[in-house]
This record gives structure tokens, C-alpha cells and sequence, in this order.
């Protein structure tokens, strides 16, 4: 028999290496209700669905088409007969009208003749002078007028008995199409009521099935939940432990339990770390850990968040502002130093030179004058010195020309340079100004509408992607510290399990194959290790083997390694990714 | 099971390599090794870092490619020289 202590610790330490925060029983209960509350509500979901089709079905819409079926084939047979009867009066009709205007006819016919007779003894008696044969056709005349009027009389009722039967015949006509309608109208009703009596799901109230079947999937749902919620109560290790423990405990099968431990063990190799042996390799790993954490928490501690710093459309814009900013103020600058140096006249010194020439051509009249009274005060007897001095006097003159020009050009040249600054002033300058007032406009616009946001000048997503991180780097040191708070790894306590209850539960819950039964796995990456051997090498201290692993006769080898070339062959390595050296 | 450090390792591939140092990261052992000769003279050009893998009772050694990978265990490995 199992020893029961044992097993429960190691049960119970299976358990806190997977770190459910539920309590076992609760959940045991929990289970319980769930299970009735399902049971309860596919219950009612299979009454639903089998009552609706006898609820949803209307008889009485049924009785209703049958009875319009009887009624108005009845109606039809009736209309139908009457038809006839009409129809059989319409011909007679037709019969009598045909005679009429026979009659009709024929005694317009005979008026005819007796006017045509009329008219020939007319004719006869004015072509005639006998008074005899006149009195004679008079009187004919006379007698035919008078079975004339007797011919209109007749004329008269036949005209009238003919429209009499015309009258009696567009009534007949109009009874029958009223007739023929009804009929037709009569026909619809029928047809339509046969239709539905022919197919049943007419009578199936709609509303009432979308109602059931809307009440149905709300049922269908609420055990899809509660199905979701029992398959969380059955893995979680609490839930486990205490169903194990219930079957320990009572003494039942330790079998039953197989498949609850085969789970709790599955959980417990999944939790990180949880596989790895407690060595200096974890120990390393755990300070590396620590430090990228605690790292990143002081990096964090030191970021603003402001968006103005991250890249974001803003940001961009409010950069690129600021740049042309700077730009246009460096132009304004210039053109202000341009401007200040014009008024003070110290590019050309247009000054000094007007002075200069000012006064270069002030002793140049000076001259032209001397020149002058020379001319004037040398004799006209001599003449070659008079054209000699008339030479000088003509080239002072044209000088004297020249250095006026001069000075008017320089004139010129300084009113063109101060039309030029003042023009920069009014133009250049105040559009310069204009441009980086509306660039500092935008930006303060840019930053108000950040600022009137609900998260302001913050980028919440960089905070909550940092804050993310920072759990993540969390979780690992989380990790490995729980860890190190087992001696032992899910797989050891598993083994012991297994010789503890006689279960089968290392392959089951690991997949790995028993010592005696190697069974033939998917192939793994990597290359197979065939052999391994012990070794001394001048790099390190030989590590202390048990005494089992190395045998007693056999010389443990010394290996050199070159470890003055062993880092410079790591940078190689990393430098010779793309070929590695072997 | 495992590989260890200050051991020699032959591979089904006829490859040899001592077992130098060795380092965790993300839950998996790493080991660099130089390879070696059959008369177990260092290759010192020879140098990887391999993925220890554990099939059951074997073991299986992966050389490790993802480059930013072996830049992080190359710096933790270089610290331990």
C-alpha cells in the first residue's frame, strides 16, 4: 500500500509549483452545481425544441381555408348556373334584336317604295296636262301619303321595340362580365385556399418558432459558458489535487486517480523552468534576469513620455517647424546685418570717397582757373605757347569733366544700395516675419490641441507598451525565484509517484519512453552525442565526477585549449556568421 | 544524460568537439565547444555554441544559427573566460 503521507506531500508540492490561486473544494462544489445546472438546462432545451412544432402549428387557419374551399366552389357552381341562364337569355335576345331589324328593315324598305312611287306620279303629273289622269295620280298620291303615315307609325314602335331589345341585350352583356368576374374572383380564393391546405408549414406560426429558436440558443449558449468554466475547474491543479486526495484518502483505486495526476504533472512541466535542474547555469540566468529588469524599471523611471519626444505625426511637424524657423531667422538676421551695414555705410564707404573725389575735384577747378589766367595773361603774339597752354587747359577741362562724373556715378550707386535696404525692410523682412509668426502659430496649435486630449502630452500607448515590458521582465525573475523554491523537478516527483501507486505516469505525462521499453520518437534536431568522455584541460578545474560515472583503471586525458585565443575566436566566430569556421 | 562541461563528445556525424563552458538562457542550456581532432588535439578555428537537447534518454546537440541569439550568449560566454 501506497505510503499516503508521502504521496500527499508530493501532491501538495505538484500543486504550489503551479501556483493556482483557487481553493480545492470550492471548486470541487462549484463542479457539482454546473453539472446539475447543465443537466437542467439541456432539459429544457429538449423540451423547447419538441413542443414547438405541435404549439407553433395554427388549426384554425386550417378550418378556415377548408371551409373557403367548400364555400366557394359552392358560390362558383351557383355563378356558373346563372351564366347559363344569362347566357341563354342573351341569345334569345339576340334572336329577337336579328328579327327586329329584319322588320325593321323591310318596312323602311316599303316607305322607300311608296316615296319612289310618290315621287314618279309626281313626275308623272307635271309632265302631263290631262286633268284627269292629274286627279287620278293625285289621289294615288294622296292614298300613298296616307299608308306612308301608317308605315311611320309602324316604323315608330319598331324602332322602339328595337332599341327596347338593344336595352335589354347591354344588360344581359353587363350581367354576364359581372357574372364572369365573380366567377374568376371566386376561382382566386379557391386556389389560393387549396394551396394552403396543400402544404402544411403554411400554418406554422413563424413569430412563435423564431421565438423558440432565439430561446434555444440563448439556453445553448449559457451551457457553452458553463461548459468553458467546467473544463477551467478541470484543469485547474487545485481542482486536481482535491480529487486525488479524495480518492487516496477513502482508499479507492489508486487507478482512478491516474488520469488527475497525468494532468497535474502535464501542467506542472509546462510552468517555466520548472524542467531545469537548480545549477549555476539557473543561478546566472536569474541575475541576468534581475538585471535587464531592474535595468529597464530605471529607464522607464527616467522617460517622460512626452509626445513631443516620440515620433508621431505631431512630432514630426513640430520638428520640421522649428527647423525652418531657425532657417528663416538665420535669413533675417542676415538681412538685417545687409540692412545695418548699408546705413552704416560700411561695405563701399561711400562717405570717405564722395569727400575724396569732393575734394580732388575742387583742386581740379582750382587748376582749371590757374589754367585759365595763363592762357589769358600770355600774348596772342606767341602763339606756340599759347597752344600749348590752350592743350593743357582743354585736358584740365575734360578732367575736371570726368572727376564730376565719377562722383555722380558713386551718387548713384549709394541711392541704389539704400532703395535696395529699404525695400528688404518693407518686403523681405516682414515676409520673413510673417512666415515664422504663422510657423509658431501651428506649433502652439499642435501642442494646445495635445494638451486639451484627455491624456494630454502623454503617449499612453509607449507607457503601456513599456509597463507591458516591464511585466514581462518581471514574470521571468518571477519565474525562476519560484523555481528555486523546489529542490526537485515535476519529473523526479513523478517517478517516485509512479513506484508509489504502481501507475504508469512519467510517459503519459512527459512522453517519454520507460528505460526498458525504448520506443523510436520523431527525430529530433540536432546530432546525436554517441559518446562522451572526461577530460582535464588547463582552462578549468576538472569537476569532482561520483565515483560510479568515471572508471578507476582509466587515465583521465589532458586536453590543451588555447585560451588566450579562445575570446578572439568568439569575435571571429560572430564576425564569420554567414560561414561558420566549421 | 546531458552534456557537461570539461568533457569530449563524439558525434554520430564523426564530429568531436570538448565541451568548454556552458550557460542557461531562456530556459535552455548552452555549451561552447572547439572542436578536436581524433588525437584529441584542440581545433582552435573550430569554435560553435550548440543547443543541448534532451530526447529521452539521448542526447542531441543543435549548433546555434539565429545571429542576434549567438551575440547575447557570445558575451555571456566571454564574461566566463
Amino acid at each position: 500500500m501506497a505510503d499516503k503521507v508521502k504521496v500527499l506531500a508530493d501532491l501538495s508540492t505538484l500543486t504550489k509549483m503551479c501556483r493556482s490561486k483557487s481553493d480545492g473544494a470550492t471548486l470541487v462544489i462549484e463542479e457539482k452545481e454546473i453539472n446539475n445546472k447543465i443537466a437542467d438546462l439541456k432539459a429544457e432545451i429538449e423540451e423547447e425544441k419538441s413542443t414547438s412544432a405541435e404549439d407553433n402549428y395554427d388549426t384554425s387557419a386550417e378550418m378556415a381555408d377548408r371551409n373557403i374551399e367548400i364555400i366557394s366552389k359552392k358560390i362558383i357552381q351557383n355563378l356558373r348556373s346563372d351564366l347559363k341562364i344569362k347566357n341563354s337569355e342573351m341569345d334569345k335576345l339576340k334572336v329577337e334584336e336579328e328579327e327586329k331589324s329584319n322588320d325593321l328593315n323591310n318596312t323602311k324598305r316599303t316607305r322607300k317604295s311608296y316615296e319612289k312611287y310618290i315621287a314618279s306620279m309626281q313626275d308623272r303629273i307635271a309632265n302631263s296636262t290631262d286633268q284627269e289622269v292629274i286627279e287620278r295620280y293625285n289621289t294615288l298620291i294622296s292614298n300613298t301619303e296616307e299608308k306612308i303615315k301608317n308605315v311611320d307609325r309602324i316604323l315608330t314602335g319598331l324602332e322602339e321595340a328595337y332599341a327596347e331589345v338593344q336595352t335589354k341585350i347591354n344588360a344581359v352583356s353587363d350581367d354576364i362580365n359581372v357574372t364572369e368576374l365573380n366567377i374568376s374572383k371566386k376561382q382566386e380564393q379557391l386556389s389560393e385556399a387549396q394551396k394552403n391546405l396543400e402544404s402544411k408549414d403554411t400554418y406554422i406560426d413563424k413569430t412563435k418558432a423564431d421565438r423558440t429558436e432565439k430561446k434555444v440558443k440563448e439556453l445553448e449558449e449559457k451551457v457553452d459558458k458553463l461548459t468553458a468554466r467546467l473544463e477551467e475547474i478541470h484543469n485547474d491543479p487545485k481542482y486536481l489535487e482535491a480529487k486525488i486526495k479524495d480518492i487516496i484518502q477513502e482508499g479507492e483505486d489508486a487507478f482512478d486517480a491516474r488520469d488527475y495526476l497525468v494532468k497535474l504533472l502535464n501542467k506542472c512541466s509546462k510552468v517555466p523552468y520548472m524542467n531545469v535542474d537548480i545549477d549555476n547555469a539557473l543561478e546566472e540566468e536569474l541575475l541576468r534576469a534581475t538585471q535587464a529588469r531592474d535595468a529597464f524599471a530605471n529607464e522607464i523611471d527616467s522617460k517622460t513620455y512626452d509626445v513631443m519626444e516620440t515620433v508621431n505625426p505631431e512630432q514630426i511637424r513640430v520638428e520640421y517647424l522649428n527647423t525652418r524657423i531657425e532657417k528663416w531667422n538665420e535669413e533675417l538676421t542676415a538681412l538685417e546685418n545687409k540692412i545695418a551695414s548699408i546705413d552704416k555705410d560700411d561695405e563701399f564707404d561711400y562717405e570717405n570717397k564722395t569727400k575724396t573725389l569732393d575734394g580732388l575735384i575742387d583742386s581740379l577747378r582750382q587748376e582749371l582757373v590757374d589754367y585759365k589766367k595763363a592762357y589769358e595773361s600770355e600774348p596772342e603774339s606767341n602763339l606756340t605757347q599759347k597752344a600749348t597752354l590752350k592743350v593743357a587747359l582743354d585736358e584740365k577741362q575734360a578732367d575736371l569733366n570726368a572727376a564730376i562724373e565719377i562722383a555722380s556715378k558713386f551718387r548713384k550707386d549709394e541711392a541704389h544700395d539704400i532703395a535696395d535696404a529699404s525695400h528688404m525692410i518693407k518686403v523681405d523682412v516682414e515676409e520673413l516675419k510673417e512666415k515664422i509668426e504663422k510657423a509658431n502659430n501651428e506649433i502652439e496649435e499642435i501642442k494646445s490641441r495635445l494638451m486639451s486630449k484627455k491624456s494630454g502630452m502623454i503617449d499612453i500607448g509607449a507607457q503601456n507598451r513599456d509597463r507591458e515590458k516591464l511585466k514581462e521582465l518581471a514574470k521571468v525573475v518571477i519565474d525562476i525565484k519560484h523555481r528555486r523554491t523546489f529542490e526537485e523537478k515535476p519529473i523526479e516527483i513523478a517517478k517516485r509517484l509512479e513506484s508509489e501507486l504502481g501507475l504508469d505516469l512519467v510517459n503519459a505525462a512527459f512522453n517519454e519512453a520507460p528505460a526498458s521499453d525504448p520506443v523510436v520518437s520523431e527525430e529530433p534536431r540536432g546530432v546525436k552525442v554517441v559518446d562522451e568522455k572526461v577530460i582535464e584541460t588547463n582552462k578549468v578545474e576538472t569537476e569532482e565526477k561520483p565515483a560510479e560515472e568515471t572508471p578507476a583503471e582509466e587515465p583521465v586525458p589532458v586536453v590543451d585549449v588555447p585560451t588566450n585565443d579562445l575570446a578572439a575566436e568568439l569575435d571571429n566566430y560572430i564576425a564569420n556568421l554567414e560561414s561558420p569556421a566549421a | 544524460m546531458g552534456l557537461k562541461t570539461n568533457t569530449i563528445i563524439s558525434l554520430e556525424n564523426n564530429e568531436k568537439y570538448v565541451v568548454l563552458n556552458e550557460t542557461m538562457y531562456g530556459g535552455v542550456k548552452y555549451f561552447l565547444v572547439m572542436g578536436v581532432d581524433d588525437e584529441r588535439n584542440v581545433i582552435p578555428t573550430n569554435v560553435a555554441i550548440v543547443e543541448e537537447i534532451i530526447d529521452g534518454a539521448d542526447t542531441y546537440v543543435d549548433r546555434v544559427k539565429d545571429p542576434e541569439l549567438i551575440i547575447i550568449l557570445t558575451r555571456i560566454l566571454k564574461s566566463q573566460i
